[in-house]
């Protein structure tokens, strides 16, 4: 992903969201508030046909999607973007210590729960980044 | 100035939010209906619409938590909670509370729609 002695800003994302006001929601915390290059697609299937294609440094995953959940889909995602060394977050309405130690047992490199502030959404994930860099 | 963007932005997004609500009745209606119909065969045919009821719920109460309607939100997380438990139990029992629940989330779509 990035070269050995310097850390990447992070710039690109993509969202697996099958709700669209969420997706509206995202945009503009993400894209308009945030200036990030941002993808979206509206289910787990779609995002692992795009995945590779768009290689986002982070991959916002929703839990609950059609079809294929998000837990689902995890290590399909994973492998596709091994070489990119994406990092997956999941997205989800289970707020509580418990959900987010599951979910990182499944493999998530981290959880963030809804409702999330659109504000401050941008410098959450440019923080994780940062970190995730250091 | 710069502070009132994203305010103004929000209730866009919002009234947006209100206006597809209408579909997503429309869509829980439908899944209501298909379930309904599916009643006098069984389990095996009532589950891919209770589980469509459910999801359609669970989306609800998220997105109406991030919309700031919690009385909605907490309405839609009590119809995906019963529509769980009932699937967990193998979809048997009386099937007609669930349904009526599923309505009366429906029908607080459509209010806030018609306001």
């Amino acid at each position: 992903m990035g070269n050995a002695g310097g850390a990447e800003p992070l710039t690109r994302i993509m969202c697996v969201e099958d709700d669209p006001d969420i997706r509206e929601l995202l945009q503009m915390a993400l894209e308009d508030l945030a200036g990030f290059e941002l993808h979206l697609a509206e289910d787990a299937e779609t995002g692992l046909s795009q995945v590779q294609g768009y290689a986002p440094q982070i991959l916002l995953l929703d839990v609950m999607l059609p079809a294929m959940s998000g837990p689902e889909a995890l290590p399909q995602f994973r492998q596709l973007t091994q070489e990119f060394g994406t990092r997956i977050i999941f997205l989800t309405a289970k707020a509580s210590q418990r959900a987010r130690s599951e979910f990182i047992e499944l493999g998530a490199d981290e959880v963030l729960f809804k409702p999330f502030d659109p504000v401050t959404l941008g410098d959450t994930l440019s923080s994780l980044w940062d970190n995730w860099q250091a | 100035m710069l502070n009132d963007l994203p305010a103004d932005k929000l209730a866009g997004l919002r009234a947006k939010f209100i206006q597809r609500l209408a579909q997503r009745a429309d869509d829980m209606q439908a899944a209501q209906l298909a379930l309904q119909n599916a009643l006098a065969s069984g389990p095996q045919a009532m589950a891919e619409p209770a589980q469509t009821l459910q999801r359609l719920a669970h989306s609800l109460k998220g997105a109406a938590l991030q919309y700031d309607m919690p009385a909605l939100s907490a309405q839609a997380a009590q119809v995906e909670s019963q529509f769980a438990q009932w699937q967990s139990a193998g979809l048997v029992g009386d099937a007609q509370p669930l349904i009526s629940l599923a309505t009366g989330l429906i029908s607080a779509c459509r209010a806030l729609t018609a306001s």
